[in-house]
This record gives structure tokens, sequence and C-alpha cells, in this order.
């Protein structure tokens, strides 16, 4: 019992010490902070329903853990409101459809669906240039890790550009007879020799970006800015961003949603990692 | 053939009756450790203390001594909310003189579940000394001494 | 039949590796009374910091006092620690070793500098790395003043969003083996926020 008291008083104690000297912007500021969407960590609780308004955690087997309620508190406030890119009604049927009683949707970091954009800033050949990488989770070892699983750079896109018309160049189709010969003139100071390449062939950037950073002419400065995309939700796709800004809808909030039908799913990764 | 088969349910039907029971008997555990009533719960803290302290080995001398405790703790105090660096360096100074060295150990319980307790990191004395004048942060308390021959404290034990 | 004896091994075979998985599952959860403890070890941790940060800081700290106080709050962190520092009017990020953070905030060219903390928080759950340490990232905001003599004044709010790590350890201390959770500070992001 008397462990117990001393334990008490010193939580007392230690929670009257802090916080002291505020001033009233501070503590108006700090307002705003709560309300803020600190980290992705957060979004993902706020949206599952597992921490209450001060953001102390509930674990599974609590009362409110992933409570209805809850969630339906949290959710609409989840949504970027101020650059009016997401229709309040397509917002009301994403959270009736994920709340849905009989199967609930939740999130998951570890969701192979959901994968990060970083836009970073490189040095090419002695020049700025700027890149977007995308990164997925995988598991490894004892735990998970990050990984680039592709990037998109302009000066590799440009490299290549694949004239697919009937009005190609091509080597004839008796070059074999010729021990291929034709090969000399296809390849001889040819800007463009992919065309000389099958159908369904498709540079592979992160190769080729390894290889410039091993060879030193791609070099990392810095990170710009970071965006997630969540396809972990059947027939939906949301674009989880940072917002710093003032006012109470700041954070990580959801920037971008769609519902999908049919293949627009696999359209939409596409157009997302820059290939058409 | 029919038996064979039902055998095979009913080892189905066991081993989704075992699954279920696992299932609720893990449920029943959190609900235990829920239990948020003050009173069982120091009593918890109280009974689980005692059950460490009866298997703490007997070659190591750990000594109640009230008074000592009382003094550290009135140390811990005074360097925490010393005024000016200068007497809250004194005061290290001072206490500093109850330990054998200032390079004693210092260990920091940081909870106590149904196994071996958790520690923070292990400091020494002087450097938790120092902690307590930048941080100010006084929130353990003293949990085990133990003395040399000449009565100095050689090892603490503190609890957060 | 023989298909039917073949599903029932295969079902058998399913709800086997279900009752593994579970019981790994299970010893891999540490109990949430205990996470609470660790959270909090952590969290006192970055709240150190914060109050090293503060003397660093301050004018009216002596040179000898700081220079101790900056070799405890390096020791907090892992070795090759980072602050990456970002601002509303800057928005790459400049990236500066602890110690070199540390000693420019102290050289800063104002004649009184006061940090204050905001009574804000945020933990994030703790996730496994490869080599199984534990990774968490705790998310403070400082509020920051600095006056210089002629009345100019400079104002800002920065979230700082800092890494920790989270490893059991052993060791030995007067012959008896102590295990203690090793917590440590890494990597942190620092960005002015216009709240």
């Amino acid at each position: 019992m008397r462990i117990l008291a001393i334990l008490s008083l010193t939580i007392l104690c230690f929670h009257t010490s802090v916080g002291q000297g505020l001033t009233d912007e501070m503590k108006d500021t700090e307002e705003k902070l709560y309300a803020s969407t600190k980290q992705i960590n957060q979004f993902l609780r706020r949206f599952n329903g597992e921490e209450d308004e001060e953001g102390n955690r509930y674990y599974s087997g609590d009362k409110k853990y992933r409570d209805d309620g809850l969630r339906k508190k949290y959710l609409p406030v989840l949504f970027d409101k101020e650059t009016g890119y997401i229709s309040e009604t397509v917002a009301k049927d994403f959270i009736k459809e994920v709340t849905d009683k009989r199967n609930p949707e939740f999130l998951d970091l570890h969701d192979k669906e959901m994968f990060a954009e970083v836009s970073a800033i490189f040095t090419y050949k002695g020049k700025e240039t700027s890149a977007l990488l995308y990164m997925k989770m995988q598991q490894q070892g004892l735990g998970y890790e990050w990984v680039i699983d592709d990037v998109a750079f302009d000066p590799f896109k440009k490299l290549y550009k694949k004239d697919t018309s009937e009005a190609k160049r091509f080597m004839h189709p008796m070059s074999h007879e010729l021990g291929f010969m034709t090969l000399r003139k296809a390849l001889q100071n040819e800007k463009y020799p992919e065309q000389f390449t099958p159908r369904e062939y498709q540079p592979d950037y992160l190769t080729l970006f390894l290889f410039e950073l091993k060879a030193g002419n791609l070099k990392f400065k810095t990170v710009k800015n970071v965006k997630f995309h969540f396809f972990t939700i059947d027939n939906w796709y949301f674009e989880l961003s940072n917002f710093n800004r003032p006012g109470y809808n700041t954070g990580w909030l959801i920037s971008n949603l769609t519902k999908l039908e049919g293949n627009q799913k696999q359209m939409m990764k596409d157009y997302i990692y820059d290939k058409n | 053939m029919k038996s064979n088969k039902l055998k095979f349910y009913t080892l189905n039907g066991v081993l989704l009756l075992a699954l279920v029971v696992g299932f609720s008997s893990c449920k029943n555990k959190k609900k235990m450790s829920d239990i948020s009533d003050p009173n069982t719960v120091g009593q918890q803290i109280e009974e689980e203390l005692e059950e460490t302290e009866e298997e703490i080995p007997e070659e190591r001398v750990a000594v109640k001594e009230p008074t000592k405790s009382e003094r550290l703790e009135n140390y811990f105090q005074a360097i925490a909310q010393a005024s000016s660096t200068a007497s809250a360096n004194s005061s290290i100074s001072e206490a500093l003189t109850m330990f054998s060295n200032p390079n004693a150990p210092v260990l920091i319980v940081i909870y106590r579940g149904s196994g071996n307790p958790d520690y923070d990191e292990p400091t020494t004395i002087k450097k938790y000394l120092e902690y307590l004048k930048d941080t100010k942060n006084n929130k353990a308390v003293v949990e085990e001494m133990v003395l040399d021959d000449y009565g100095k404290i050689k090892e603490l034990v503190l609890k957060k | 039949m023989k298909i039917k004896m073949k599903l029932n091994k295969y079902f058998l075979l399913v709800a086997f590796s279900l009752v593994a998985v579970f019981t790994v599952s299970a010893q891999d959860d540490v109990d949430p009374r205990r996470k609470q403890a660790i959270d909090s070890l952590a969290l006192e941790k970055v709240k150190d910091l914060s109050k090293y940060i503060s003397i660093i800081g301050d004018k009216k700290t002596q040179f000898s006092e700081a220079q101790r106080v900056m070799d405890r709050a390096e020791e907090l962190f892992a070795d090759d620690s980072e602050m990456g520092v970002s601002s509303l009017s800057r928005e790459e990020i400049t990236y500066y070793k602890v110690r070199e953070y540390f000693e420019r905030l102290m050289a800063l060219n104002y004649d009184k500098v006061t940090i204050k903390w905001y009574d804000i928080h945020y933990i994030s759950d703790l996730e496994k790395q490869p080599d199984g340490t534990y990774v968490g990232v705790i998310t403070i905001y400082q509020r920051f003043e600095g006056t210089s003599d002629d009345g100019l004044s400079y104002k800002d709010t920065t979230k700082k969003d800092i890494t920790i790590y989270v490893k059991k350890k052993e060791t030995q201390i007067a012959g008896r083996t102590i295990e203690f959770w090793d917590v440590l500070l890494g990597d942190v992001r620092v960005t002015e926020t216009s709240a």
C-alpha cells in the first residue's frame, strides 16, 4: 500500500512539473498539436480505433479497442478538408464501408498493399535532379525493413524512347543468313537501340539507378517529400500526405480517395509508379 | 472406413476445441491483468515484492535501514530541487560520502512482472546524482542497499 | 473416400500450423504492462534529452557545465545518430551529427535563449527490425525563443521525431547477471511547424 501511495504521489509530482510556464499562445498551439495526426502510426491507430483522445494506446482486450463509436468519431477528421480534393459523399461511403459491422476494415503497417513514395534530390552527373523512390516493407531476419522497390527518374525515362510503330527501324528477317552482320548498322551510332528489343521489353530503372550510384554518377542529397499509397482496402485507393499548416486539420491526412472498379487498381498503381 | 472418418472428425473437433479454449484462456488472463482495483494491485505488488525479497541469495548482505535510505532520499530531493548548480554540487559531494566509491553500481527497476525484474541500464551513483541535478527527475525510491564492511553503500537498487 | 481422407489430413495440417502460429506470436508478444513500462522508460530518455537541450541552449549555463551536459546528452544516442533539420523557409533537410547540433545550439548568437517543451508527446508502436532490436519513434514539440539585447527576437515551434532503439541486454554486476532494457536514441527529424 505504501508503495502505491508513493507511486501515485510521484506520478502527480511529475505531472505538475511538466507543462509549467506555458504562455496562453503556447496553450492554444498545444490544443492544435493534440488534434494534429502527428505520426503515420497515429493515423493507423486513429483509423483503427486503437487510442484515446490523448493518444494513449488501447491494447487488444481493452474495452474500447477498435470500438465502432470511437472509429466513427476519428475517421471523419482523418481527411484533408482544406484543399478540396476529396468529395464529402465519397468520404462518407468510404467511412461507412470500413466501419461496416459485419466486415470492418482495419489498416496494418505491414500490409503488402501499402507503399511509400519518397521524393528525393540527387546530383546526377553533377546536376541536381529529383527522383521518386517507391518504398515497401519487407520481412527480414527477426523483423521488418523498408526496401526500395522501384524508382522513377526522368533522365532514365528520356533515355528510353521505344518506337513501336510500323515505321520503326528493324533488323530484317534474313539477318541470320548473314551471320547477323546487320547488327553493325543497327547498333553503331544508334541513339535508341531499344527498338531492336522485343515488344514486351521494359527497361528496369531500379537496376540502372543502382548502377549509376555504384558508378559514382548519382549521389544522394536529401529527401523533399513523403507520401503513402494504400490499396489495402478492397476496391478503394487512398493517398496519405503530411499537412504542415495552421489550424486543426493538420498532420498525416488522407489527401486523395478513389473508389476502384474493374482493372482500375492496376491502372492506378501504374500511374503512381510512372509506368504507362 | 466409416469409423476412421469419425476418428478424424473427432480429432478435428478436439483440435478446434483446444484452439477455442486456448483463445478464451488468453482472454481471461488479459482480463485478470486489467483489474484496476487499487487495493488488489497494491496487494499484488506487495506480494510480488515479498516473493522477490525471499529469493535474494544469502551471501548478499541486504540490510533494511530506514534511516539510511531516508537520508539518501533526502539528498536526492535536495539535488533535484537545488536552487543553484553550486548547491546541487555540494549535496552531491555529501551524498557520495555515504558510498564506498563514486562508481558504486546503481540498478533501477522499471517493471516487476512475474519473472525477474526489468531494469534500466545500470549506472553509477556519481552519474545518477548528476542525472538528478540535470534533469530534476527524482522519481525513483530506494528499494535495496548492499553495504560494505564499513557500513557504506556498495550497491544500490532503486525503483521507478 | 480416399479424397475425403486426404482432405481431412489437410485440415489436420492446417489446424496444427494454426496452433503453432498462435503459440509463437503469444511468446513474442510483450505483455501490455511491460510494454507500458518500456514506453515510459523510452519517454523518460526523450524527456532527459529535452532537459539537456534546455541547459545547453541556456546562455546562463557555464561553458564547462554545458560541455559536461553535452557529453551526457550524447551518451543517450546510438553512434552515428544524426539530426535532420528543415524549416518553413527552407524545406530541404540539413543533416548534423548530434554533437555538432548541440554545439551550434550553444553558439547561437542571441543574448537570451529560452527553450520550453510542450506538454505533449506521441509514442509509436515498437517494431522489430531484422536484428531483433525494437525501434520506435517518439514525437515531442519544442518552443524556442531567442532575444538579442537590441530587442530583436526570433521564435519558432519545432516538431522533433526521435528514433528510439530498445534492446534487452545482460551485464554482470557484483557477480550476478542483470538483464536490462537498453534504450538508445537514434536519428532525429526536426521540422518547423506552422501550428
